[in-house]
């Protein structure tokens, strides 16, 4: 689970706290050197995170294919009609469409929900990779 | 008796009446499609936009244009409207059956978008 959320092994996550665990007992108990250091295990966790997602070299279409890889699947809420083929569609579209739902400029709950969690580089992937089906 | 068939009959025309309203009327879709000069940006057949920023619209499903158009026309208003410049303008002058008829004749033209996982 470690591995798949911060992209950081369970061994390296082990061999870090406990680095730090180290650094808190063998310093003198301050409260300020303490918060600067859980500060720098935050970025370097998050920097971590960020190498992984660039070398992933694959496209997460998990969140997707739930509905527009399905023939004939209806979103139906608020109203009711066929999820859109994303196949072959514009990539720039999709980039722009996705950015929208971001923004709040489309609204549609799970549209929004989806197009928050993802970032720049993954909605780049997902518009490249959907734009090329043929 | 008669009253339950009478409410029968009501009850039937009613959802025949509907259907014909979602199948829209494609003939009078690409004359509107003309009139609005849709194919400008999204292509002369509907499958080849100008620009990559917009989308291919010959094939794609009936419903899903129908309810984007109207996501347009709706704009910011409501819970599940979209605001675009260009397309605020196209939309707000369509009445229900143009962006039926609309969709209709979209949905009807061969084009290369794919349903694929």
């Amino acid at each position: 689970m470690y591995s798949q959320t911060c992209g950081t092994s369970f061994e390296q996550c082990r061999i870090r706290l406990s680095l730090c665990l180290s650094l808190i007992l063998f310093t003198p108990a301050n409260m300020k050197k303490l918060f600067v250091l859980l500060a720098f295990a935050g970025v370097a966790s998050a920097a971590s995170a960020v190498d992984l997602a660039g070398n992933t070299g694959k496209v997460n279409v998990s969140m997707c294919i739930g509905c527009h890889g399905i023939p004939g699947y209806k979103a139906t809420f608020p109203e009711v009609y066929q999820v859109p083929m994303l196949g072959g569609q514009s990539e720039k579209y999709i980039e722009n469409a996705l950015k929208a739902y971001q923004k709040g400029e489309r609204k549609h709950p799970s549209m929004q929900g989806i197009a928050g969690s993802l970032s720049d580089k993954d909605i780049a992937e997902l518009a490249a990779y959907y734009s090329q089906q043929k | 008796m008669k009253k339950i068939m009478t409410s029968v009959v009501f009850a039937a025309s009613f959802f025949v009446s509907l259907s014909a309203m979602a199948a829209g009327n494609a003939e009078s879709g690409k004359l509107l499609t003309e009139k609005y000069n849709c194919a400008s940006c999204h292509g002369k057949d509907f499958n080849s936009p100008i620009d990559p920023s917009y989308p291919k619209l010959a094939g794609q499903h009936q419903d899903y244009l129908q309810h984007a158009l109207i996501a347009y026309r709706r704009g910011n208003d409501g819970m599940n409207g979209r605001t675009n410049a260009i397309m605020a303008g196209q939309a707000k002058a369509l009445t229900d059956k143009d962006i039926q008829d609309i969709a209709a004749y979209l949905h009807g033209l061969p084009g290369s978008l794919v349903l694929e996982k």
